[in-house]
């Protein structure tokens, strides 16, 4: 019975018009960032084509010119600022609907209530992953239509956004497509907990706007947090904020396993227990 | 044979009694009825049967399997509780299919038989959100009876609906009867309760106040 309700719900989650919505938008962020990578290109190919032999022929290159590679561009900026909203429109929110509306009455009874609840959390997750993922990979497979695969050089470190202490710096420079796809995997994962932050608050909120925004208003908090930990403008520190560690091209300071390990751990075990004690606790009036 | 047995249950909710000191015992292939005006705990009781809240005190089994401790739900039940609740973007068939999916004990065909049977298209591709009140009542019952449960609860079901609808609601529960099933009703015209059931338990602030055999 769990497995039929995890299939009714991941296709309640991915065959819905929010979700679409969250794609669409997503993929239109990611398509204004490349209209800003396509320009850095055009006018790089006059060096580029001043010799076939020019040093300079991998400062311009696919891995630095999409979405997760770059820094600077618009769409890059809207992107990684707005995916808590992108990964929270699609389903993070259906709990709190089906809740007001007396639907979860039904659901409970038919499929039992750690079937229900472990089901919406599998569904959400995925949904909240994939409307991370798809503009991203969409974004790159795009931009490698353009741009050239050409294998990242150090010498570019500035441009590049990669530095040597920087995350898996060593699998950019020799296996870049790699490093995109291990970043692709981690920002799979924190689309999805990010959520399920936003299906834990549908249980505690009334009101289904507040659900999809409140996950965007608890990163930005903890953003805002980060500048009381980084206080000496010396040290080296490892990236806290998701807003910021998320990107591919590691912006201020560098991602660190350990910080991306501990979030995850941290957001599953919370989001997880939350549901689990909603459950337990929980009477549907 | 199901027997669902309530001994002694009382709920109370932010210090307010809803319910007092039920006790009632109910056997298949009869029909019970509820009578009461509003909020005199019909509803609550009902939500309690069904298992979506516990008891303050006392407990409920069905066929001696406490609710709450030994099972959360009743293993075969179909219910109707206040308004029937569906997804709007989809239409009737699509939600009874959805939820039918989960114990997948019925077919395509059956569920567009019961709607059939509560008097609504099958083929009708309207989403449940366009629904009228009374489509949406009937879509409820259908959702309610289409698996053929053991218990039947149903809140109110002739709410919304025009005389054939009445009709075909008394004639729905009297045929369940006939399947075996034990069926709860609370309604508040008391002829119709009269028409159909076999016992009936008048609850007065959270009280049962009397017991009719018909």
């Amino acid at each position: 019975m769990l497995l039929n309700t995890v299939r009714l719900e991941v296709s309640k989650a991915l065959k819905n018009r929010s979700f679409y919505t969250s794609l669409l938008l997503g993929c239109m962020i990611a398509f204004l960032a490349f209209i800003t990578d396509l320009g850095i290109y055009r006018n790089n190919l006059y060096i580029l084509q001043a010799d076939a032999m020019n040093p300079m022929y991998a400062s311009s290159s696919l891995f630095n010119l999409w979405i997760g590679g770059e820094p600077f561009s618009l769409g890059s900026t809207i992107y990684f600022f707005v995916f808590p909203l992108l990964v929270t429109i699609p389903y993070g929110w259906s709990y709190c609907e089906e809740k007001n509306s007396g639907y979860t009455r039904l659901m409970l009874v038919q499929c039992g209530k750690r079937n229900y609840f472990l089901s919406k959390y599998i569904a959400v997750f995925l949904s909240g992953a994939l409307a991370m993922v798809i503009p991203l990979l969409c974004s790159f497979l795009v931009s490698a239509l353009f741009f050239p695969a050409v294998l990242p050089s150090p010498i570019y470190c500035t441009t590049n956004g990669i530095f040597y202490d920087s995350l898996m710096s060593a699998l950019y420079y020799t296996a870049p497509l790699l490093y995109v796809c291990i970043y692709l995997c981690i920002d799979f994962i924190f689309g999805g907990l990010i959520a399920c932050i936003s299906y834990v608050c549908s249980c505690f909120v009334k009101y289904r706007v507040v659900t999809v925004i409140l996950p965007l208003f608890l990163l930005l908090g903890f953003h805002y947090v980060r500048q009381f930990v980084y206080v000496s403008p010396m040290i080296r520190y490892k990236e806290i904020s998701p807003l910021f560690f998320l990107r591919p091209v590691q912006v201020v300071y560098s991602a660190s396993w350990t910080v991306i390990m501990i979030e995850i751990i941290v957001l599953f075990l919370v989001t997880a227990f939350l549901i689990f004690l909603w459950e337990r606790r929980h009477e549907v009036y | 044979m199901t027997q669902v047995k309530i001994e002694n249950v009382t709920k109370r909710i932010r210090g307010n009694t809803v319910l007092e000191s039920i006790t009632m015992e109910m056997h298949s292939g009869k029909v019970y009825g509820l009578q009461g005006v509003n909020g005199s705990g019909k509803t609550m009781l009902m939500r309690i049967i069904v298992g979506l809240i516990r008891t303050t005190k006392g407990s409920v089994s069905i066929d001696g399997k406490e609710l709450g401790k030994d099972v959360d739900f009743p293993e075969s039940i179909g219910f109707l509780l206040e308004n029937p609740a569906f997804l709007g973007r989809y239409s009737g068939l699509e939600n009874l299919k959805l939820l039918a999916g989960i114990k997948n004990k019925i077919s395509a065909e059956q569920i567009q038989e019961v709607l059939e049977i509560v008097g609504l298209d099958a083929q009708d591709k309207k989403k449940y959100r366009k629904y009228s009140l009374g489509m949406k009542q009937r879509l409820g019952i259908a959702a309610a009876i289409m698996e053929e449960p053991d218990i039947i609860i149903l809140d109110e079901p002739t709410n919304a609906l025009d005389e054939k609808g009445v009709a075909l609601v008394k004639k729905l529960i009297l045929q369940q009867k006939k399947r075996g099933a034990l069926i709860i009703v609370s309604c508040h015209d008391i002829d119709i309760l009269q028409e159909i059931s076999d016992e009936i338990f008048k609850l007065e602030a959270g009280k049962v106040t009397e017991h009719f055999f018909l």
